[in-house]
């Protein structure tokens, strides 16, 4: 009658194990509330800047804002103040432009006093918002932009190192880039369906011509805007200077890092209610939703309306001073970049006869097919898809930027 | 029951059956003359055709004089024979003589169950497992107290161990109670039972959790003792009705309380096949969690940190390995969970929703045991045994894990992908009977954890906790334990992302505590507990240091807060009748902090009232308060070894918060089936909350970003268990909503705008199913399945184009929930062999997680890749999960 103790040595198999976790796609059909106000732009002292203003929308629906809110947001009017009575008026003629996302003030503050506290009025007919009066902060220096190539050459970190006078160390990156990138197929030939113009020279039947002075479709350049909200705190450091700071990764997949990629970095100093804000913010963005991941929370920025300040806007106006740094990333030194294995479909090689036909289809000719026996022009051109062909088809043109170092065309 | 054989047929050889005075008188009479016993039996055995066996008693002097016609002889003889205590029985024209009084006082009580002889078992099976009414020991009657000093009328202390018949283990729970039902007690953690019986005839039961009821007359003269040995039910034969669990609900009155016994955690199939007893305190009513892999819970609608989970006493402030997939409790030492979630006796304090007690077995008392075993995910050593026998012992357990392969199968974003983590755990567990009335017990844990999420940043925790127990037996009406424990929790993280702001940054709790607990019974009408207990507390909110010699962190440590929370109980169960009973405690709990004049603290009740209209239907009510002075600091719904815990000061506000609840509990179909109803309605005050934007680590100032918050809670839990027969375990049903304030106006950037939201685990519908069906000894299928309403969560109400990137606009806060939650867990059990002689025994589990594959979504969230937002669902355990486990017992 002895008692088994279920002691055991245990033996555990996974009969088989699968893949046991998963993200998924996932639009449920909320009920947003759109038409907050949102401003978005800082006073930045001594230099030209934007400030636009727009509403926010639901997530499913771009469409949602009201017709009085759209009024509102169209008939606003925007100007700065300064501490002393000061008042700066927009550029733009009417107080505010339209655009695409909404109301877009310009101000020119060149000669702006940097030791007065400046805010933001805006004018509607819901009533009168303005930001938190804030000075200016000294933006530090930029002691070097680098970047470094992870160990697996899967990304490529851009860093930076500065430092600033004084205790307050609070941050804040923002990066314009440009790069250039090529099509996938060069060519020094063009098509000239017949009427049109080779160098001002008019044509009378289909013709594949040569480019001169080094034309080409090849090389494009673009830009944009890091949306990365970029900021970093010397709080616990013992002394305010950042150090190799990563400031965004890019993949070796990423066209911006096919040829030559610039950065072009500036830095200002925020205050202390501005640092908190971009942290939550970011935190509300990006870092949501994993197993830790801390609740995103609600966030206020610094403009009110003065009429009715239970009116939630969104963003934060601050005052700053900037400081640029311009960095590189040459394709031709690090070899960084990979090719991603796109389906190219195969040439469809072709006589005089066929060109318009594929013109018309949205292909364009690359190079000659030679007589492999004489190495002469055989008149039959292998022809592929615009796309691979035409970079003005992806995401730039042909608009090289005044600093570009380098000598494409 | 061999051994008994052998000794019979030993006393027969042995037995000098010589007849030498008997005679055939001359008028037909017949009989025997100033016989002795053994001279008698010779002669019975002369007289009977069949065999006869006999147990000599050499203490047996009486002489046997009989006279009789012979016919009527043997009838006489066994007149004679019974009037002078022997037991005659006979089986198969066999004849079997036994004195019972002269084995009792050497087996143990109830060695033999009580259960009824089934058609199939045959006289012989009967006789030899002792079944036949003469024989039962349950039948003895036990003497307790003086006879010479007996009274006549009022009533007797009787105390005792119950303890496990092959291993000596103290049981914990099994309950003792008049067969009349006016009387009942239950065994604490040390087998250790008192209670008052009325002087004179009553016969008392013993039943307890798949151990075989027991049934004894006892005579009570006065106060004694009566140590019982029980034994494990055997599921080969029909089974014991086991009454315990079931009835415990008509006989005590608090409510809300909740056992789990290690064999009942072992059968719920859980994820990769690894047993875990906090997972399974999550199938019981009225505890809900925010998801899968998590091992914070959330009782009747409170905080995760408002649990008080005791290991062996001491507090365990991470409760668990790899952030919420395993526990740390090592299956193979432990012993019972218990949860009390509603009536929260008085002797526990300082946490406002739940008391959690894990216990540990002690070692086996007889013999060296040990198990190896190989998990998924784990593997276990464990060992015990006696170091003197049945004096002391000890139970050593350790558990380490190779796990990095799994998080090959996570996804990006569970946080776990580029993962490695690794774990150790080790108990230790020491218990020395110094006599009948005292013993001690020590106790030790350790557990250690780390992992990473990436190459450059690096978590750790442990947890030390170290104990020593003294319980004794002051008198027959008082007993007291002692205890004193250190608990320590640590916590670090070492972050060399960038070698120039390269940190390590630590946070702990150190606690040292002592405990003082009597519990006396003043009459039988009036049991009383009471003691002192108090905690100092030495906590570290964080030290911040540089980490390689690139670093130019700034060192930075914040002040240690230290603290005592000490508190003096009583309370008295007062059983005014057969009907009603009432249990009232004062609780007075006092908070102190070195260099702090300021008076916290406050009188904490305990109320709980129970009225039996009979013994298979009752009602109960409660009302309790608890205040709670130490506070988790967390900025995420799951609970995460990040989370830092402060203590209560001039900024924080201890928690407060009370709770009413009352139930209806009935047994039906012959005391099998439990069901209950209980609902409850709660408030608490002062729960830390965070402000937007809130810095959480190293924040000297942090209570400028905390809030405080009101919590309102209730429900109602309805439940059916069954804990006995081929088919067992529980179905319950939940309704209960928890809901969260902020106290104070802040106006702007209030919560919610100060409007009521719901708390993470506010899951109003929550349907649970545990069950174990038993198709034979061999084969067995456990069933768990869960359903429960989605969790709440905070998603974006709209987005905006902000400095050249898409942002998510926030506002209310866990305003909308994720798809309900669905699993089904099933798992085929079987055991080889049933034959308990056998050294080893191979069984093994099949068992699959998840078995409709559905994605139960753990969190949704949103995510802007500067373009464009897009939505996402995280769902942990996204497939069926199979697993085999070979279980080798020895």
């Amino acid at each position: 009658m002895e008692k088994k103790r279920r002691h055991s040595l245990v033996f555990a198999l996974a009969a088989a194990m699968l893949a046991t976790a998963c993200v998924y796609d996932y639009n449920p059909q909320i009920d947003g509330e759109g038409g907050f106000m949102i401003v978005s732009g800082d006073i930045v002292l001594g230099e030209q800047f934007t400030i636009s203003l727009s509403n926010s929308w639901s997530l499913v629906d771009t469409n949602d804002t009201s017709y009085e809110r759209m009024r509102d947001l169209y008939s606003s009017k925007m100007h700065i103040e300064d501490s002393r009575g000061g008042r700066y008026e927009s550029i733009n003629a009417s107080g505010g432009g339209m655009t695409e996302y909404g109301n877009v003030a310009t101000f020119d503050m060149s000669g702006a006093d940097l030791s007065l506290e400046y805010r933001l009025v805006i004018e509607n007919p819901r009533g009168t918002y303005a930001s938190e009066w804030e000075t200016a902060l000294p933006p530090g220096q930029i002691d070097s932009l680098s970047y470094r190539i992870s160990d697996d050459r899967s990304t490529v970190s851009i860093n930076v190192s500065s430092h600033a006078d004084g205790s307050d160390g609070l941050y804040r990156w923002t990066v314009s880039e440009d790069w250039e990138y090529h099509s996938d197929f060069y060519t020094d030939r063009f098509f000239i369906p017949a009427g049109g113009y080779y160098y001002g020279e008019r044509c009378d039947v289909d013709m594949i011509a040569t480019y001169r002075n080094g034309d080409n479709l090849y090389f494009c350049w673009s830009k944009g805007v890091r949306p990365e909200t970029m900021i970093a705190s010397t709080d616990m450091l013992s002394e305010n200077r950042v150090v190799d700071h990563q400031l965004y990764t890019l993949g070796c997949y990423d066209e911006r890092v096919s040829v030559l990629y610039s950065a072009k970095v500036t830095q200002a100093r925020l205050s202390r209610e501005a640092y908190d804000y971009y942290m939550v913010q970011e935190r509300n963005s990006s870092d949501v939703g994993g197993l830790f991941s801390p609740e995103p929370s609600e966030l206020r920025g610094n403009v009110r309306n003065l009429d009715d300040p239970s009116e939630k806007v969104l963003g934060y106006v601050s005052v700053l001073q900037t400081v640029s740094e311009r960095l590189f990333i040459d394709n031709a030194r690090t070899r960084f970049y990979k090719r991603r294995s796109q389906p190219i479909p195969p040439p469809d090689t072709l006589a005089i006869d066929s060109w318009r036909m594929a013109y018309m289809s949205g292909k364009l000719p690359t190079m000659p097919i030679l007589d492999p026996f004489t190495g002469e022009e055989t008149g039959y051109f292998e022809w592929y898809p615009a796309r691979c062909v035409d970079c003005r088809y992806g995401s730039g043109g042909k608009d090289k930027p005044d600093f570009w170092p380098n000598d494409d065309i | 029951m061999k051994s008994k054989l052998r000794v019979c047929l030993l006393a027969l050889l042995l037995a000098t059956c010589v007849p030498d005075a008997y005679a055939q008188t001359p008028d037909g009479s017949f009989g025997v003359y100033k016989a002795s016993v053994d001279e008698l039996i010779s002669f019975i055995r002369s007289e009977i055709s069949g065999d006869v066996y006999c147990v000599g008693d050499t203490t047996d002097v009486k002489s046997y004089t009989i006279r009789v016609p012979r016919e009527e002889f043997l009838e006489r003889a066994f007149a004679e024979l019974k009037a002078n205590g022997y037991a005659i029985t006979e089986y198969g024209g066999k004849w079997f003589i036994t004195r019972s009084s002269g084995l009792a006082t050497r087996l143990p009580a109830g060695y033999f169950d009580e259960r009824k002889p089934s058609a199939a078992d045959t006289a012989l099976q009967k006789y030899l497992t002792g079944e036949t009414t003469v024989m039962t020991f349950q039948n003895k009657v036990y003497e307790i107290g003086d006879p010479d000093a007996a009274r006549k009328t009022g009533r007797a202390t009787l105390t005792g161990y119950v303890r496990d018949v092959s291993s000596g283990e103290p049981l914990a729970g099994v309950s003792v109670y008049l067969e009349d039902g006016s009387t009942f007690a239950q065994t604490d953690g040390y087998g250790f039972y008192k209670m008052t019986l009325p002087v004179g005839a009553v016969r008392l039961g013993f039943s307890g959790y798949s151990l075989e009821d027991i049934k004894l007359d006892l005579q009570v003269y006065g106060n004694g003792s009566l140590d019982v040995l029980m034994k494990e039910k055997v599921f080969s034969l029909k089974g014991a009705v086991i009454t315990s669990e079931s009835m415990s609900s008509h006989r005590t009155p608090q409510m809300g309380i909740e056992k789990v016994r290690i064999n009942t955690i072992k059968a719920v199939p859980m994820v990769f096949g690894e047993t875990d007893a906090l997972k399974v305190v999550m199938t019981l009513p009225g505890v809900k969690s925010v998801g899968e892999a998590s091992s914070g819970f959330n009782v009747r609608g409170g905080a995760t940190d408002q649990n008080l989970i005791l290991f062996n006493g001491g507090t365990i402030y991470s409760p668990n390995h790899m952030f919420g997939i395993l526990s740390a409790f090592n299956p193979d030492v432990i012993n019972d969970v218990e949860l009390y979630k509603s009536s929260i006796p008085v002797q526990y304090g300082g946490r406002i929703s739940s008391v959690l007690e894990v216990s540990s077995r002690d070692g086996n008392s007889r013999k060296i045991q040990g198990s190896l075993g190989l998990g998924l995910l784990t593997s276990r050593l464990h060992l015990e045994g006696p170091i003197v026998k049945d004096r002391t012992t000890f139970i050593l357990g350790g558990r380490t894990t190779y796990s990095n392969w799994i998080f090959r199968l996570l996804p990006e974003n569970s946080s776990y992908a580029g993962g490695k983590a690794s774990f150790q755990d080790v108990n230790l567990g020491l218990s020395h009977k110094v006599n009948e009335r005292n013993s001690i017990h020590a106790y030790g844990y350790f557990s250690r954890d780390k992992f990473s999420f990436s190459n450059d940043t690096t978590y750790r925790y442990r947890n030390i906790n170290g104990s020593l127990k003294w319980h004794s037996v002051i008198s027959d009406r008082l007993s007291l334990t002692a205890s004193a424990g250190y608990d320590s929790y640590h916590y670090g993280i070492e972050d060399k992302f960038n070698d120039h702001a390269a940190y390590t940054l630590n946070t702990s709790v150190d606690q040292a505590w002592a405990k003082a607990h009597f519990k006396s019974s003043l009459s039988d009408a009036h049991t009383l507990e009471y003691g002192v207990s108090g905690t100092w507390y030495d906590l570290n909110p964080g030290s911040y240091h540089p980490y390689g010699e690139l670093s130019i962190v700034e060192p930075a440590d914040l002040a240690h807060e230290r603290a005592l929370e000490a508190a003096i109980y009583a309370s008295d169960t007062w059983r005014l009748n057969e009907h009603l009973s009432l249990e009232a405690g004062l609780r007075w709990s006092q908070f102190l902090r070195p260099g702090e004049s300021r008076f916290r603290g406050g009188p904490e009740i305990r109320l709980s009232g129970k009225y039996s209209f009979n013994d298979v239907t009752s009602v109960k009510a409660g009302f309790n308060t608890m205040h709670q002075y130490i506070h988790r600091i967390s900025n995420s719904i799951n609970v995460t070894p990040t989370d830092s815990w402060r203590l209560t000061s001039d900024r924080i506000a201890p928690q407060t918060g009370w709770q009413a609840a009352a139930g209806f509990y009935r047994t039906l179909f012959d005391n099998t089936v439990d069901i209950s109803l209980e609902g409850y309605y709660k408030h608490v005050k002062h729960y830390v909350d965070y402000k937007s934007g809130a810095v959480l680590v190293m924040n000297p100032d942090l209570a400028d970003d905390l809030v405080e918050t009101e919590n309102r809670a209730y429900g109602v839990e309805l439940m059916a268990r069954k804990s006995v027969g081929k088919l067992n375990g529980w179905v319950s049903y939940t309704y209960s909503r928890s809901r969260l304030r902020e106290m104070e106006d802040r106006g702007v950037g209030t919560i919610n705008g100060g409007a009521w939201y719901s708390a993470p685990h506010d899951k109003p519908h929550d349907v649970k199913v545990v069950a174990n069906y038993r198709f034979t000894h061999r084969y067995s299928i456990s069933a768990n399945l869960d359903y429960a309403t989605g969790r709440p969560v905070t998603v974006p109400v709209g987005r905006y184009w902000h400095n050249g990137g898409m942002k998510l606009v926030y506002s209310e806060r866990n305003g909308h929930r994720i798809p309900d939650y669905f699993r089904l867990d099933l798992a085929l059990i079987i055991e080889p062999s049933h034959y308990l002689r056998q050294l080893t025994h191979l069984s093994f589990t099949i068992g699959c997680y998840n078995v409709t594959g559905r994605k139960n979504p753990y969190s949704i969230y949103y995510t802007s890749d500067g373009q464009n937002v897009q939505g996402h669902m995280l769902s942990v355990f996204a497939t069926q999960i199979p697993y085999v486990n070979f279980n080798l017992k020895f």
